[in-house]
């Protein structure tokens, strides 16, 4: 047995000594439970960097005998995806959040002496679950005793299977562990506000919590907006965001990390929404248990353009989220008639007011995502298992997209607190300049009602914000994170609706060193180039530019991998989807289908064609072949017969082949595609050769969707500046701490 | 005081409507190849694909059969080239309408028989 398999297992047994000593430390406050808490957890934390060492270790010396190095490397990769291979499959994604939960754990018992026991008991909890989950499927195990049938006791395979292509990409290598440092430190949030519920300490908790709560903000947005950068620069779906359930499932628990943080400045500002607040941090955590089953087990398969394998795990998933949603649920019902929360003091126009309905507005997004995610469960129940398209997303997301616009200009010059709509005077120029610009959109061709009020609220958003940020800065005060987010959300909801409403695409067929005109470029496809890795691309001449699109087998997904080609230009993304390369010999000729059952006459253009039954032909043949002929009477439009033709299918050997006839007076070819024997319907295909002088004739194709994508720059830059906006924050409220 | 407990209701009311509309109408329920041909509106179709299908360079339309599990057979329609990876998958499923004897899809999603854990490596 390997070692690493001994290791879990007394991860577990550490982890539940430490929850339990930490728990025993906190009612009986004797200090030898606090030493071997500490102890326990210490010893955990060792053994799963071990895990983690020897899983590393065992992927770089290619131990191809461990079913999960062999299940996702291969000698061939480099060592830059050798290392993120450790996060390729779902044991090494565990491995790596419960690495990043003992982490947190190690800052909490830094910085949070009075509450860690609790604190830390519960953190240790679900990492203790996680663990289960390894014991349950262990990256250690050998390959022999996940499958005995294909590997004899002791062989250890030459080779592995390798990582999914689409894995291999730059981007691919950073998403997965930020991501997962966003959904692990929900944790952290979930035990805060246990911990709060147990000591009823409803309002000096949000404090403590704030900088993990900004950090799991940005963690969550930052894995959030890598993953549309990567679907929308490798994998091809034509965008950053396709409301995809996989992405879905990891937006709703962002969206709720939000509107939390705003709930909690509430809180600091006025000592409202305490009930609300300790209920969302709950939330966050549950809705995130709910991704990881939605996303690893079978449940969406149908639904979705990534494809899951169903798992063993999926019981032990669903439990986990019940267990988790029970425990938390029990927790906050028992308290809430505790919590006085202080009424939410002030008028309709004061800034705590505009942020609630802020994060009101957010909340009602996450619930409506979560709904629409979730469709193929709802309505499972009642019949047929259904989902909704994209358009329920954009319905509710642009008018809500216009409400949160309007707030994030408006709040920042509210008073907390004060009626005081006497301010609103300071932004009636703000949004004349919106209106001014909402003007331009519409003359530049901005057509769309909610689309151009979403580019003027947003515009005036970011002016207001800027402006704010401008006087902070004359007065050297470095303290304008948020309102650089706010900026940054701005920016990004211009780009969005831009670049997606205002995109234009269009599908077409390139042939080979022929240069098209397609949207205001001259493409020119030259041909496919292979690669010594086995990676070909496709070479498209682009104007005067080369550029290439990948485009080549995959024996490992056993599908073609296909990536677009990506011109940035200031106002615009050129983007060139390939679709697929028709080879030279396939045009030629040009055909339809024409389904036929027997004595049955189906029309083609000026004639009828009847289909009169079968003819064997064993003439002259071995015995064996076999020569299947159709006959077909071939009448003109008045019905009268112009011949009777037998195109064929024969197997001589092992080799089928289809003998073509020719159409009588035509140029027209007629063949056997196929027969159907059940149903008694024969398939023909009637061809005819292409026009020599098309530009299609005998040459290679490629089949190519071409999309303009304008302003999309303005969302990559919004991005940028919310995540600056975040890492200010936090930094900030770091030094405070320290001060 | 009051009022922002009313725009706030007003808020929560009027998305519950706009979401139930548009949850409604934009269900596409997966049906079979038998119901598909007696509705007008929106549906999915998953089945085995009976061939390599055709595409028509001059008229940019892909057109394939399509096989569900009852053993009914469509003629499906596809403007645009041959999706990527048709030819490996076994089964695909076709979201789109179903017009005139001809099943029009809107988008078809290819399924891939390979073993093809999530790329993205999500809790």
């Amino acid at each position: 047995m390997n070692i690493g398999i001994i290791a879990t297992p007394l991860t577990f047994i550490a982890l539940i000594l430490s929850v339990t000593a930490y728990y025993l430390y906190y009612r009986r406050n004797e200090e030898s439970t606090l030493s071997l808490a500490r102890m326990s957890f210490y010893t955990a934390t060792v053994l799963i960097l071990f895990q983690a060492a020897l899983l590393m270790w065992g992927i770089l010396t290619h131990h191809f005998e461990w079913n999960y190095v062999f299940s996702y490397s291969s000698r061939e990769l480099s060592l830059y995806y050798l290392i993120s291979t450790f996060w390729a499959g779902q044991e090494g994604t565990f491995l790596l959040w419960l690495i990043l939960g003992q982490i947190y754990g190690l800052v909490i018992i830094k910085n949070r002496k009075e509450d860690e026991p609790l604190i830390m008991s519960f953190m240790l909890l679900v990492q203790a679950f996680i663990v289960l989950i390894l014991i349950k499927r262990n990256p250690f195990t050998f390959v022999w005793d996940v499958n005995p049938g294909a590997f004899p006791y002791g062989m250890i395979p030459a080779n592995g299977n390798g990582l999914n292509p689409l894995l291999q990409d730059p981007w691919m290598t950073i998403h997965p562990p930020i991501l997962f440092s966003g959904y692990s430190s929900t944790m952290i949030i979930f035990a805060f506000a246990m911990t709060a519920l147990v000591k009823r300490n409803y309002n000096k908790w949000i404090h403590s919590a704030y900088p993990y709560l900004i950090f799991v903000n940005l963690m969550l947005g930052t894995g959030i907006i890598l993953g549309g950068y990567w679907a929308y620069t490798t994998l091809g779906w034509g965008g950053f965001w396709g409301w995809d359930p996989v992405e879905n499932s990891s937006l709703i628990p962002w969206l709720t990390s939000l509107a939390l943080l705003h709930g909690v400045i509430v809180q600091r500002k006025q000592n409202g929404l305490q009930k609300t607040n300790i209920f969302l941090a709950l939330l966050t955590f549950v809705l995130v248990l709910y991704a990881s089953l939605l996303t690893r087990s079978g449940i969406l398969t149908d639904f979705s353009v990534h494809s899951f394998g169903a798992s063993d795990l999926d019981q032990y998933l669903i439990g986990l989220v019940f267990l988790f949603t029970a425990i938390s649920l029990a927790a906050y019902l028992f308290r809430v008639k505790d919590i006085r929360s202080e009424q939410a003091r002030g008028g309709l126009v004061t800034r705590e007011t505009f942020v609630i309905f802020g994060a009101l507005s957010i909340l009602i997004l996450a619930l409506l995502t979560f709904i629409g995610t979730s469709s193929p469960i709802i309505t499972s129940i009642f019949g047929n298992a259904s989902n909704v398209s994209t358009s329920y997303y954009n319905t509710i997301a642009g008018p809500l997209a216009i409400i949160i616009g309007l707030l994030i200009g408006m709040a920042p010059i509210l008073r907390w607190r004060q009626e005081s709509g006497d301010r609103l005077k300071a932004v009636l120029i703000h949004g004349i300049f919106a209106l001014i610009i909402g003007g331009f959109a519409y003359a530049l061709g901005a057509r769309k009602a909610v689309s151009l009020m979403i580019i003027m609220v947003s515009s005036f958003a970011i002016l207001v914000n800027s402006q704010i940020i401008v006087k902070k800065l004359i007065r050297k005060n470095y303290k304008f994170g948020g309102y650089l987010t706010h900026v940054g959300i701005g920016l990004m909801m211009i780009g969005i609706v831009i670049s997606s409403v205002y995109d234009y695409s269009k599908k077409v067929t390139l042939p080979m060193d022929t240069p098209m005109n397609v949207l205001g470029y001259k493409l020119n496809y030259e041909g496919k180039i292979p690669a010594a890795n086995g990676k070909d691309r496709v070479k498209i001449r682009v104007n005067s530019k080369t550029m290439f699109a990948k485009f080549y087998w995959s024996e490992y997904s056993r599908a073609y991998m296909v990536g677009p080609a990506v011109k940035n230009t200031v106002l615009h993304d050129l983007y060139i989807s390939p679709i697929q390369i028709i080879p030279a010999e396939k045009n030629r000729r040009t055909g339809q289908q024409v389904v036929l059952k027997k004595n049955e006459q189906k029309a083609f253009e000026n004639y009828i064609l009847e289909f009169d039954g079968y003819e064997m032909n064993n003439h002259q043949m071995q015995a064996g072949d076999i020569h299947l002929a159709t006959v077909l009477k071939v009448l003109d439009k008045k019905g009268n017969l112009l011949g009777t033709i037998k195109p064929a299918l024969t197997m001589i050997g092992n080799k089928k082949s289809s003998i073509s006839v020719p159409l009588p007076g035509t140029e027209r070819a007629v063949s056997i595609e196929r027969i159907n024997v059940e149903s008694g319907k024969i398939t023909l295909r009637i061809s005819k050769p292409v026009d020599k002088a098309s530009p299609y004739y005998g040459k290679e194709l490629l089949a190519a969707e071409v999309t303009i994508k304008p302003m999309i720059n303005i969302l990559w830059i919004g991005t940028i500046l919310m995540i600056i906006g975040f890492l200010m924050t936090m930094y900030q409220r770091r030094t405070i701490r320290k001060a | 005081m009051r009022t922002k407990y009313i725009i706030g209701g007003i808020i929560i009311i009027a998305f519950t409507v706009l979401a139930a509309v548009s949850f409604k109408s934009s269900l596409t329920p997966y049906v079979t190849i038998a119901e598909a041909k007696h509705t007008s509106s929106t549906v999915q179709v998953k089945g085995e694909r009976l061939d390599e299908g055709q595409f028509d360079i001059q008229k940019n339309l892909f057109i394939f059969h399509l096989k569900d599990d009852n053993g009914e057979t469509i003629e499906v329609e596809y403007k645009g080239a041959k999706p990527g990876n048709f030819d490996q998958a076994s089964h695909v499923v076709c979201v789109g309408r179903y017009e005139k004897g001809i099943f029009h899809a809107k988008s078809i999603l290819v399924k891939c028989p390979s073993k093809y854990q999530e790329e993205e490596s999500k809790v």
